[in-house]
């Protein structure tokens, strides 16, 4: 049936309500509403389009420049000079400006952020050795992550929980009697309120070792993480390695410490070394010591020089520029990812 | 084009800044002395890695500095007419300290 006048004025209201709603764009329901209406009759679509052509023809037509004025233009249909077209002072000038903006950007860049010549090992890219991460986290507590170790933490009013989700990380955590800090390792839970520990997820194996105050592990299977009396506690000194092969059928192995084995698990976490007037070799050792990454050297003339530093442990990078940008040593890495020193004048 | 000037403008002001923290002042305080410790004292509040070369450094004194600076105006001063000069690396934090000859290896 064809629709009355009045019925139309009243469509075509509504189309035009479509189209100025579509140009600041439809969320999704508003879409499906459209969809709706427009499928209810042809007559919907049909009045919709002319709508939507005459919103297109304002837009291009709002496009155009016009000239009024109360007297007669006789230059009008005068082609103009190209020039006078395109030449817009002041949108040239801010077009330069932006540019010279830009341009003096990518000099200061160039200049002060990338790197220089001396800080890119060119060629060498394999020489590059990660630092390791230390991280604060919001409550204070100080993580270490050693190389190629990854941690999610999640924070609420009630808990403060870690993952180690690979690797091995060092924890000093921050006292909070209210919100007891857990480190979640293959449904193993570490935890402490205020201490330091070291946890190393590596074989499927988790190695813990406490270096100060107490910590309490469990398997969180047994959903007794917040029942103390069913921890195992592990005082300072003391370290546990449990297999997680056998997780939920062994008793926790607690075993007694020394100095030594605590200093020399957690070696990798970054301390200055500091050297006065020594070979070469034994500020080289040094780092050896601390990093699974070895320098050896090759050229014993690379020894002769002495040195006095002050130098993170995990600062290979800096260690190894420096020696080849001022000691005449040139530093290879080998295909077993160790770092070999030359002498500047051999091949 | 005034969207575009902003965007440029704020692109500079974001350089500006990352360039400015290249250049933090910090606080310092060493005494002149024997170059190795005071060298080693100014690597410790600048929070930089350090190497010296040994040879040749016997018996230079470096020059006090004192006062709110950056780290290369720190260490100009203090090696102001030893015969000492140094190379930083920016991208690693660590400084090498050297004696100028003929014969370095650079």
């Amino acid at each position: 049936m064809k629709p009355t006048d009045m019925e139309l004025n009243k469509i075509e209201k509504i189309a035009m309500d479509w189209v100025i709603k579509e140009d600041t764009g439809l969320s999704a329901t508003e879409q499906s509403k459209l969809d709706k209406w427009l499928s209810e009759s042809t007559v919907h679509q049909e009045i919709y389009e002319q709508q939507r052509w005459s919103w297109n023809e304002l837009d291009r037509l709002a496009g155009f420049h016009t000239q009024q004025g109360t007297s007669e233009n006789p230059n009008l249909l005068i082609e103009q000079n190209p020039k006078s077209i395109f030449f817009d002072f002041t949108r040239w000038l801010n077009l330069a400006v932006a540019a010279a903006i830009i341009a003096i950007s990518f000099i200061l860049v160039g200049k002060y952020l990338l790197p220089n010549d001396s800080d890119t090992v060119a060629n060498k890219p394999q020489l590059i050795v990660e630092r390791i991460e230390s991280r604060e986290l919001d409550d204070g507590s100080v993580v270490f992550l050693n190389r190629g170790s990854l941690i999610e933490v999640d924070y609420n009013e009630n808990r403060r929980q870690v993952s180690l989700i690979s690797g091995e990380a060092n924890f000093t955590v921050a006292k909070d009697m209210n919100r007891p800090f857990v480190v979640e390792v293959e449904g193993f839970q570490i935890k402490a309120v205020g201490t330091a520990f070291n946890v190393k997820y590596l074989d499927q194996t988790v190695d813990i070792i406490v270096t100060e105050g107490v910590v309490a592990i469990n398997s969180s299977e047994n959903d007794s993480a917040d029942n103390a009396g069913l921890d195992e506690l592990l005082n300072e000194n003391q370290r546990v390695v449990i297999p997680l092969d056998k997780k939920g059928t062994q008793h926790l192995e607690i075993q007694q410490v020394d100095e030594s084995v605590i200093e020399s698990t957690i070696n990798w976490k970054p301390t200055l070394i500091d050297f006065e007037n020594v070979p070469l070799i034994e500020i080289i050792n040094e780092f050896n010591r601390r990093n699974t990454v070895q320098m050896q050297i090759i050229d014993d003339s690379v020894n002769d020089v002495y040195i006095s530093s002050i130098f993170w442990s995990d600062n290979i990078n800096g260690f190894i520029k420096l020696l080849e940008a001022n000691f005449g040593v040139r530093a290879e890495r080998g295909e077993d990812n160790n770092i070999y020193l030359f002498g500047q004048l051999t091949e | 084009m005034q969207p575009l000037l902003i965007v440029s403008l704020m692109f500079l002001s974001a350089i500006l800044v990352q360039s400015c923290k290249q250049y933090d002042m910090l606080t310092f305080d060493v005494p002149a002395g024997e170059a190795n410790k005071s060298l080693k004292q100014f690597a410790l509040q600048a929070g930089l890695d350090i190497l010296i070369n040994e040879s040749d450094l016997s018996g230079i004194k470096t020059n006090s500095v004192e006062g709110e600076m950056t780290t290369d105006a720190a260490l100009k001063i203090m090696l102001e007419g030893t015969g000492l000069d140094y190379h930083q690396e920016k991208g690693s934090q660590a400084i090498a300290v050297y004696y100028i000859n003929e014969n370095k290896s650079k």
